[in-house]
């Protein structure tokens, strides 16, 4: 090779590798193998995630599409801390769970309930806390009445909605006999739908659940254990433990993943943030 | 001087300046997009993969996770373009000729500056970059187009360059020694 020659190629090379380190530097990944997402708080469907406090099913989707794009990491561990949450919320994560690629292993720390529970039904193993809050398996639907109120200070709600019942749920008004009915059938079909999902996920009888379940009763994990909720009695490092056996990691690396909050971001939630205009509403809640 | 009985043709000129024929040149950049890939794109992935704190060497992992990650993936086919272009551009610039043109004696015509050099291999250079970078694609169909009404490509003749046969050139030169 002549001088010529080697002059070009250092020239050529040095280049491609300093552009690689470079860019590399820039886009560098979270090195762990295995990937911590937290669900924290109450799950609902979508909202600011800089001001809420809860975990957003969008936001929780997002963080698990990354682990699983991220080659390093062969098992993801959901780090669950939540009473549950909003029906939709709680099935939208529960679906990303189960298309999961790698093992997806639940810990449930204090609590790990409702909908909460759920999402770590659809897991491939639970490790929960003797002392973790887990269970209410069920569905409510709540909402402040102020008909009493109003009545007492001579308000009147006046309402024309076509049809009736139209203004089904509206916190100004008791609710009528038929719509106690219509409500108690939303509910029992979200119920059914919740406990089949679960029963299924843990590969139990839908009626030995319900019989399990006692009613939607919270439990201690200690409980849920022997009860068959739950895998393993434990913590983080069991968590880690039963991972790294269902990914086949020989030196497990745990990486928790979360949102970065950037002054952007910041800004484009003060931008998307509003008021939760629909709180006064009738929502179904896992 | 217009009566055509009194031009004189010298044959050496003819021989010269005749670009190389066209499947000589689309071999030698075949092999050029070889070489560049094995000599300088593989290390740049690795060095890509290295600084990013990727722990697989799985060609299919790293695709996969380019495909998942758009962002990246733009800036890795950027990344190759400029590789590529630089790999052209500095070779002929400094040796005249690129590996594939050095195996096929082929040579570009005159030596030329850096500028001309990243000139005429813009769309060479875009051969991988080319479907994900629109610009790109607008300059290679218009190169290549361009093929058909000269025997030579529009960015070549921009930066006023031609890819001769050596052997011919060599002879030619011989020839106008020997005259």
């Amino acid at each position: 090779m002549d001088a010529g020659t080697l002059r070009a190629f250092l020239i050529v090379f040095s280049f491609a590798l300093l552009l690689g380190l470079f860019f590399g530097a820039i886009y560098s990944i979270p090195t762990g193998n295995i990937a911590i997402v937290p669900i924290v708080g109450e799950i609902t469907g979508s909202g600011s995630d800089i001001f809420s406090s809860g975990a957003t099913s969008t936001s929780v989707i997002e963080l698990m599409d990354s682990a699983e794009s991220n080659p390093n990491v062969r098992a993801i561990i959901l780090e669950i801390n939540s009473p549950g949450g909003t029906v939709l919320g709680t099935k939208e994560i529960v679906a990303r769970v189960k298309s999961a690629s790698k093992p997806v292993v639940a810990w449930i720390r204090e609590m790990g309930a409702s909908g909460a529970y759920w999402i770590a039904s659809a897991s491939d193993a639970i490790v929960a806390d003797p002392l973790s809050i887990t269970g209410s398996i069920g569905v409510s639907a709540a909402y402040l009445s102020f008909e009493g109120l109003f009545h007492k200070y001579g308000v009147t709600y006046e309402n024309v909605s076509m049809p009736g019942l139209k203004d089904m749920g509206s916190p100004y008004r008791n609710l009528t006999d038929r719509e106690r009915v219509l409500f108690a059938e939303i509910l029992n079909e979200t119920y059914e739908a919740f406990v089949e999902d679960v029963a299924s996920n843990r590969g139990i009888e839908v009626d030995e659940l319900i019989n399990i379940s006692e009613e939607g009763a919270i439990f201690l994990g200690s409980k849920a254990y022997s009860k068959g909720l739950v895998d393993h009695l434990g913590g983080k490092e069991l968590a880690i433990n039963v991972s790294a056996e269902l990914g086949n990691i020989e030196y497990p690396v745990a990486e928790k993943y979360g949102k970065t909050i950037s002054i952007f971001s910041l800004l484009a939630g003060l931008l998307t943030s509003r008021p939760n205009i629909d709180a006064e509403q009738f929502e179904l809640r896992t | 001087m217009d009566n055509p009985e009194y031009e004189l043709v010298l044959p050496e000129g003819e021989v010269m300046e005749a670009p190389a024929p066209l499947k000589l040149r689309v071999s030698a950049f075949a092999i050029d997009v070889i070489v560049a890939s094995m000599v300088f794109l593989l290390p740049f992935t690795a060095a890509f993969m290295f600084s990013m704190g990727m722990q697989t060497t799985d060609p299919v992992s790293l695709e996969n996770f380019l495909y998942d990650n758009p962002q990246i993936l733009a800036v890795f086919d950027i990344s190759t373009f400029f590789i590529l272009l630089f790999y052209f551009a500095v070779f002929e610039r400094t040796m005249g000729q690129t590996a594939g043109k050095r195996f096929l004696k082929l040579k570009v015509e005159p030596r030329i500056g850096y500028g001309p050099a990243f000139l005429r291999n813009m769309s060479k250079a875009a051969v991988f970059s080319m479907l994900s970078i629109p610009f790109l694609s607008y300059i290679v169909f218009l190169d290549v187009m361009w093929l058909f009404f000269g025997n030579e490509r529009l960015l070549s003749r921009l930066a006023k360059t031609k890819v001769l046969y050596e052997p011919k050139l060599s002879e030619g030169l011989q020839w106008t020694q020997e005259l």
